[in-house]
């Protein structure tokens, strides 16, 4: 080759030659090599070889060695022409080719009938083997289902060509179908639905797909879906051990990561594919886009990159709009698609399910965990909206000088005079630019709309810190405003880094200790940390503010008010000295607020735990009072966000009565309370979640436990799903294992109980709460026979009690009464305890007209009991018909049938001892007839009184209906896990009594 | 088959290149023969699919089992495992139609083709090893860009060259080539 020598030199040249123009060329060469006519004509010759195209060079080889060019010059066809018989079938037309064949629409060739089909040609691996073909074939084969393609028959063509003939699907895609009619998200989900309904079949039989696209998915014109070749690509594979699928039949864009690596296929595989599915169907576009990407980048972007949500990847004039896949659509969609197989759906109907969910409005699991999404619970006051945007509006609309925290301080004149005069505040100008620049920042014009509240606090909350160190001033009023917005949010931990900042700010300036501001500071400090649990922190807080406020003078300021206010909330927690000083404290709160400003937001709030105190010393019917006070204060307020202030005033308004036993009036404002808060906050709003278990606590109290279950439940669903309703949750708990205590189901009761015990064990300054689960805990253990543990928790409740609530509370009364009941089971010389501790009640507290004497009865009840075991019979009996004819003539009647089941069955008893069975057979049927409707079938209280009927009837020898009701109690006492001897002995006897008059 | 590409020349590639195509081979040259059974006329998209499909399996198998370095390096490798596999393919192809012993090719695929392609391809071959030994670079080029079938891009990564280098390259090279066949055949 003459170039071989310097094709340094003629490369170099051409270089430069290939960078001009066309006419420049020419010249350029002419100069180039006017003395070296060899080169030249080298480079003459290499430059006319630039121009053109070459069949060859310019198409990939691969493409050039694949090219069938037969000899005759024939047109190349391996189409199998019309009227091919292939098995019992006769091909009409080909309908189209695939990665993995041909596919023919063929007819009944044998006169059987008329049947239309798809007859699917495969080209399998060499190495496959036929007979592995056929099993594979016939798993399929069973899959009969109406949105799965029936594979009907199959075998092996002339030509060596395995074939299956499988049922015709007349339609088009499922994107296509969608397009077509510019279906709607609801109609999207439904056919997303039937598909997924579909998959979950196969996989109930333990196939999987494999391949899912969208192109595999036809809808009929009766709107049905099909899903096409299913687990088909398995039956392609040469390797029987290799689980991978050869990536050739792979859609790379569909391939879920496992696929790509070779790693095992399982049902999760498909929850991928149809993640991938509802993404195109939702946004128009597949996920990750490798179309135009190099192949070792687009693999490493299948298995690497993160998705992109729906809601910002959807493409924009489509028929469905980013909002609606924000939240619930985007999570389970991510969630199906992550990259791990075990972090998405385990199946076909788990997704399927969590869409339902979506479609229900309950929330979806794909979310759980999500801060955002749920408000926080602690507080009852959460009238803040969860988007931003209707935070702004309320801000700015809504005329609430910015929040209801400026509107509470002493800057509020400041305030109201800028907001009359016009002029934005620093808070509020603050927040709307935030706000623009979320919506700025959000590509594809989302805009902040569904940016959530708690998120846009977080970017004030930075912007502060990094741009406002100069102006202290707006600066401390930020810091407080939106410490005080996150504690309205639930957040308490956010709303304490703020405070403390502020706070911190003051001690660094000059004086700053000891000015007005430094008190109110401590104000949302104080707040949050009453919310955290942290009470004495708080109170030292409030301390500081208190002198601070005593050195300046300042009586009669709203900071002054506000102060004493956050001082009563942490009293209510603490010991009843305590709560003594906090009725003061509110008292002065009030006087201050009459005084200065009597339509204060603070009033409410004063009036309100004036209603709580009440409550908490007993005081049912002021409790009442002052919350009836309170309702009327907020539904005054007018339109300033209140339908939710509303509905918390009515729940507490409700609840209070339930304790006052106004069992009508309760129901119907718990009711009401229900319903305004599922309008105003949402279903699973945490407030409505603590109505739902109000009204549930009041039927149980109620005496209606069948009512009270399924309320209770639910509620304790919906707070166990968020993270802030923990709180809230141990006070359902508690009332359900109450619940399920008094149903008799001795074990779910424990279940629930020590489950809140653990709870509460790690939280400071919530002894009261965890000793009120302790001590229904104690009734459990009691009746379980666990004395020793029981005697445990007995002490360490009452001594709770006794201090926080002191000995002539009533619910003190209530824990001696466990007491007393422990005191009866141990028997022996406890007996005489136990009764001083009946007798001692039933003088404290003696009935009354006007209400039904709840504690006297459970008293007399437990004295009778005592007397029984004593051998006072006559005495038992007595208490039991006075008992009897006490709640007969009650107005209460209907609700208190637990406990005349039980003064029932004690007198029956005391008759059957006093040998007159007759006569108990009337009573201890009806105490029978009372459980039956209010217990669990299985319930230890159930069996104790068919126990004690059927010991009357042993006594008048009516033995075969004694048998019945002893192996129904039997039955019940089998099914519980642990019982004391109290209970067991009894039935024991019985059943003796019951072989010895069989034998005679 | 390490004499094979011995044979074929290895146009300057380090000796764990090599290695790797070596791996490759016995892949591609399964493939290269199914790809050879289609009809050219039958998908458009699709042909190229199935070199992208190999090539991604290839990439997959290696990459879990740590066998090759960076990214250049593999896709090195795996353009002269193309290379070498369809040449030998051809080879094969034309062996099977004169019927010179064994064939390695069932004769009913040797029907379904003509021979001009593959005897094309085999010239390429042949010049491209001349090219290599006065710019091996540009041979590269043309292996990748050629024979596996690779964008500019893809290309440029293999080579750790830059797009706009690779587009120049590929000029030159095909004029080089263009000019040298057409020289032989007269």
């Amino acid at each position: 080759m003459p170039e071989s020598a310097n094709w340094p030199a003629v490369e170099a040249a051409l270089d430069e030659l290939l960078g001009l123009s066309e006419h420049e060329r020419a010249s350029a060469l002419e100069r180039m090599t006017r003395d070296n006519p060899e080169l030249q004509q080298t480079l003459r010759s290499l430059l006319a070889h630039t121009a053109g195209t070459d069949e060859l060079l310019d198409n990939p080889a691969m493409q050039s060695i694949a090219e069938t060019r037969p000899s005759d010059g024939a047109p190349p066809s391996a189409t199998l022409p019309e009227g091919t018989r292939i098995g019992v079938y006769r091909i009409v037309a080909l309908i189209g080719r695939g990665g993995m064949g041909e596919v023919y629409r063929a007819q009944r060739a044998d006169g059987q009938f008329e049947q239309t089909v798809a007859v699917k040609l495969i080209r399998i691996e060499p190495g496959a083997s036929i007979p592995r073909f056929n099993a594979e074939r016939q798993i399929l084969a069973e899959l009969d289902h109406p949105g799965i393609a029936r594979l009907f028959d199959g075998g092996v063509h002339i030509d060596g060509r395995p074939y299956m003939v499988m049922e015709f699907v007349e339609g088009q895609t499922l994107a296509a179908w969608c397009e077509s009619r510019k279906s709607a998200l609801g109609e999207r989900l439904g056919l997303f639905l039937q598909v997924c309904e579909a998959v979950a079949y196969a996989h109930a039989h333990l196939v999987v797909h494999r391949d899912l696209k969208s192109t595999n998915i036809f809808v009929t014109k009766d709107g049905r879906t099909k899903l096409l070749d299913f687990g088909i690509a398995k039956l392609l594979q040469a390797d029987p051990a290799r689980d991978a699928t050869r990536t050739a039949h792979l859609s790379p864009a569909y391939a879920a990561p496992e696929q790509l690596t070779g790693d095992a296929i399982t049902t999760a595989t498909d929850v991928y594919g149809l993640g991938v599915t509802l993404y195109q169907l939702l946004c128009g576009r597949l996920p990750w886009d490798v179309s135009d990407l190099p192949l070792a980048a687009a693999v490493r972007r299948l298995l690497d990159d993160k998705l992109l949500p729906p809601s910002l990847g959807v493409l924009d004039g489509g028929p469905i709009a980013a909002r609606e896949l924000r939240g619930d659509l985007d999570a389970i969609i991510a969630k199906a698609l992550r990259k791990q197989p075990k972090a998405r759906y385990a199946d076909a109907r788990a997704l399927a399910d969590d869409i339902e969910r979506h479609l229900r409005r309950t929330p979806v699991l794909a979310r759980e965990g999500a801060r955002a999404y749920l408000l926080g619970s602690f507080a009852r006051r959460h009238w803040l909206p969860m988007s931003a945007l209707a935070l702004v509006f309320l801000v700015l609309v809504a005329g609430l000088a910015a929040t209801a925290w400026q509107a509470r301080t002493a800057r509020r004149e400041a305030v109201r005079a800028e907001v009359e005069a016009g002029k934005a505040t620093a808070v509020k100008q603050f927040l709307l630019d935030i706000f623009k620049q979320s919506s700025v920042q959000n590509p594809g014009g989302a805009g902040a709309r569904n940016v959530t509240a708690e998120k846009l606090l977080d970017i004030g909350a930075e912007r502060i810190r990094s741009q406002l160190h100069e102006q202290v001033e707006v600066r401390g009023e930020l810091l407080e405003t939106l410490s005080s917005l996150y504690s309205d949010l639930g957040a308490p931990d956010r709303a304490l880094a703020l405070a403390q900042e502020r706070i911190d700010d003051l001690g660094k300036t000059a004086g700053g200790r000891d000015s007005n501001a430094w008190a109110e500071a401590q104000i949302p400090l104080a707040r949050a940390l009453i919310d955290m649990g942290r009470d004495s922190d708080a109170k030292r807080a409030l301390d500081s503010a208190q002198n601070v406020l005593d050195v300046l003078g300042e009586q009669d300021s709203l900071t002054r008010a506000e102060v004493l206010f956050q001082r009563a909330r942490a009293d209510y927690d603490g010991a009843s000295a305590d709560k003594a000083e906090g009725l003061r404290q509110l008292q002065q709160a009030l006087e201050i607020l009459d005084r200065v400003d009597a339509q204060n937001a603070l009033r409410g709030d004063v009036l309100e735990y004036f209603g709580y105190y009440a409550q908490l010393a007993d005081d049912y019917r002021d409790a009442e009072i002052w919350k009836k006070r309170f309702l009327d204060f907020v539904r005054s307020q007018g339109a300033q966000g209140n339908s939710f202030a509303i509905g918390t005033a009515l729940l507490d308004l409700g609840d209070v009565q339930a304790l006052a036993r106004e069992y009508l009036d309760s129901e119907a404002n718990l009711r009401e309370a229900v319903s305004v808060l599922t309008q105003s906050a949402g279903p699973d709003h945490p407030s409505t979640a603590i109505a739902q278990s109000r009204l549930g606590e009041m039927y149980f109290r109620s005496g209606r436990p069948v009512e009270a279950e399924p309320l209770l439940l639910d509620a304790l669903a919906s707070q166990q799903r968020s993270p802030q309703g923990q709180s809230d949750a141990t006070e359902t708990r508690k009332t359900l294992g109450g619940l399920e205590l008094s149903r008799g189901r001795l074990a779910e009761a424990e279940k629930l109980l020590r489950q809140n015990l653990a709870e509460l064990a790690a939280k400071k300054d919530w002894e009261l709460r965890y000793a009120v689960s302790a001590s229904v805990l104690v009734s459990v253990l009691t009746a379980e026979g666990k004395f020793t543990e029981a005697e445990q928790q007995y002490a360490l409740s009452s001594d709770v009690y006794r201090r926080f609530l002191g000995e002539k509370s009533f619910a003190y009364a209530g824990c001696l009464l466990r007491g007393a009941a422990l005191e009866l089971a141990l028997g022996g010389a406890h007996l005489d305890q136990a009764a001083e501790i009946y007798a001692r009640l039933r003088a404290a507290w003696p009935p009354e007209p006007g209400h039904f004497p709840e504690m006297f009865a459970r008293a007399t009840i437990g004295l009778a009991r005592t007397d029984l075991k004593r051998g006072r019979i006559d005495a038992a009996r007595t208490n039991g018909e006075e008992l009897l004819r006490l709640i007969a003539a009650s107005p209460e009647r209907q609700y208190v049938q637990e406990q005349e089941a039980q003064a029932a069955r004690l007198l029956g008893a005391s008759l059957t001892l006093l040998g007159r069975p007759n006569d108990a057979e009337f009573s201890l049927k009806r105490a029978v007839e009372l459980r039956e409707g209010l217990d669990d079938p299985d319930s230890v209280w159930l069996a104790e009184a068919r126990i004690s009927l059927a010991e009357a009837l042993l006594a008048e020898r009516r033995l075969p209906e004694a048998r019945r009701l002893l192996e129904l109690a039997a039955g019940a006492h089998s099914r519980q896990p642990a019982l004391s001897a109290e209970y067991r002995t009894p039935l024991l006897r019985a059943q003796r009594q019951l072989m010895q008059a069989r034998a005679e | 088959m390490s004499d094979q590409i011995a044979a074929n020349g290895d146009i300057g590639a380090p000796p764990e290149v090599k290695q790797t195509a070596e791996e490759l081979m016995p892949l591609f040259y399964e493939e290269v023969r199914r790809a050879a059974r289609r009809e050219r006329r039958r998908v458009g998209a699709g042909e190229t699919m199935q070199t992208t499909a190999l090539i991604h399996e290839a990439y997959l198998k290696l990459h879990r089992a740590g066998s090759f370095h960076d990214e250049a390096h593999f896709l090195r490798a795996a353009a002269m495992a193309m290379r070498h596999s369809l040449i030998n393919y051809a080879r094969d192809r034309i062996a099977a139609k004169r019927g010179s012993g064994a064939a390695v090719v069932p004769i009913d695929e040797a029907f379904e083709i003509g021979m001009v392609a593959d005897q094309e391809l085999i010239e390429v071959n042949d010049a491209l090893k001349r090219l290599a030994q006065l710019s091996p670079r540009l041979a590269q080029v043309v292996e990748c860009r050629f024979f596996a079938g690779y964008g500019d891009d893809e290309t440029a990564r293999a080579l750790g060259l830059t797009d706009r280098t690779v587009r120049r390259d590929w000029i030159k090279a095909r004029a080089w080539l263009r000019r040298e066949m057409s020289n032989l055949s007269g």
